[in-house]
């Protein structure tokens, strides 16, 4: 009876820890909800883009992202929004990273 | 006196002959000679004029359609218009010819031209849009439409005329501005990482989907010219090399530059220099 007892009380404390950790994660990513708004990853995308603008390597795929996001934006679907500005500032964090890897662009013959 | 008039008359003759006699930069000669030797290597069967015909000097079936297609060239009304718009008086009674020197039908084989004055290349369309302003008219389009026009008048007119586009020897500003053109002529960039050169230096004359690419050399000869992709869409067909330039930039997903500003006007430099000792043969039709 008593084992019986003890492997109850273990089960129940475990099935407690992990019902508190479930709820932890749950907090953690509405936390991080607004860091991945529309507004702040337009504001990334378009610094992004401004940097790929000034080194002369502005993908013309960054100003169409962009151009989506906001429909999709008004659409009210800001999650599909938001992953097409998260593109958006990749496009442009490659191609600053063209301009570094072009610099000394030359002919091969 | 006599000496007086014999010093004066030495010294002219020398400052007309060192204003005359602007030499090429070596270093960019140089250049010239190892570009077009790249090609000559390339298509041995190929005279220097013929790469001014493109993919066309390259394949029989294309070059007879572009045979076919200049016997009746759809383009020659708007020629004909931007020559009466060249010889035609603005308001204060001066033409576009008041504003360049020597005849006419050389003024195409000098542009892009160093301007050491203002510091920076000025391509022939810009010069053109910088006389209108010169005599109080206003700025128009410069990719297309009229000035297109008259751009395409005096390519015509320059047919057989020798390309001679000079980087003054010892011009540190204007080997600069070449260097800028021609640093962004190998450059890849865009989305799909192409360079100009990955398609006209490397692959001239390999099909991409149902177009042959054509050589970088001799490609500034005929420009602007009549495009029938550019006549399908709204427009009259006809682009300048800097409209062309930005075609091709979007084709590889990068944002195409303004133009008739430096980066374009240094393209234009580079590009056109590479195709010196070509003839002009006037406005053509592409695909």
């Amino acid at each position: 009876m008593k084992k019986i007892l003890l492997i109850l009380s273990l089960a129940f404390g475990l099935s407690a820890c992990g019902g508190s950790a479930g709820y932890k994660s749950a907090t953690a990513v509405k936390a991080k909800a607004p860091v991945s708004s529309y507004a702040t990853a337009l504001k990334i995308a378009k610094a992004e883009q401004k940097k790929a603008k000034k080194v002369g390597m502005e993908w013309n795929t960054i100003r169409k992202l962009m151009k989506s996001a906001k429909k999709k934006f008004k659409a009210g679907d800001e999650k599909a929004a938001v992953k097409l500005l998260e593109m958006a500032a990749k496009h442009g964090r490659l191609g600053q990273q063209q301009a570094k890897d072009q610099a000394k662009a030359g002919p091969n013959f | 006196m006599k000496k007086i008039i014999t010093t004066v008359a030495v010294a002219t003759l020398l400052s007309s002959t060192a204003v005359f006699s602007i030499q090429q930069s070596s270093v960019v000669q140089a250049d010239i000679d190892a570009f077009q030797s790249h090609f000559k290597k390339r298509f041995p069967k190929l005279s220097l004029n013929d790469f001014s015909k493109g993919p066309y000097a390259m394949n029989e079936d294309k070059m007879s359609q572009f045979e076919a297609v200049m016997e009746m060239p759809p383009f020659e009304d708007h020629v004909d218009k931007g020559g009466e718009l060249w010889k035609t008086a603005f308001k204060n009674g001066k033409t576009y010819s008041s504003c360049f020197s020597g005849d006419d039908k050389t003024i195409r084989t000098q542009y892009p031209l160093w301007n050491a004055a203002k510091g920076k290349v000025i391509g022939l369309e810009q010069a053109l849009l910088d006389c209108r302003v010169k005599n109080g008219e206003k700025k128009i389009g410069s990719g297309k439409g009229k000035l297109a026009w008259i751009s395409a008048y005096l390519t015509t007119i320059a047919e057989g005329q020798t390309i001679n586009v000079i980087v003054p020897e010892g011009d540190k500003k204007a080997l600069a501005a070449y260097n800028e053109g021609k640093k962004f002529f190998y450059a890849k960039r865009g989305q799909l990482n192409l360079s100009c050169a990955d398609c006209h230096v490397t692959n001239p004359g390999q099909r991409i989907r149902g177009n042959t690419l054509s050589p970088a050399l001799g490609q500034v000869t005929h420009f602007p010219v009549w495009r029938g992709k550019w006549a399908k869409k709204k427009g009259d067909g006809f682009g300048t090399i800097q409209r062309r330039y930005g075609g091709c930039n979007k084709q590889v997903r990068a944002q195409p530059f303004k133009r008739q500003k430096d980066v374009y006007n240094n393209l234009e430099y580079f590009h056109t220099i590479m195709s010196n000792g070509m003839e002009i043969s006037g406005t053509e039709y592409r695909e």
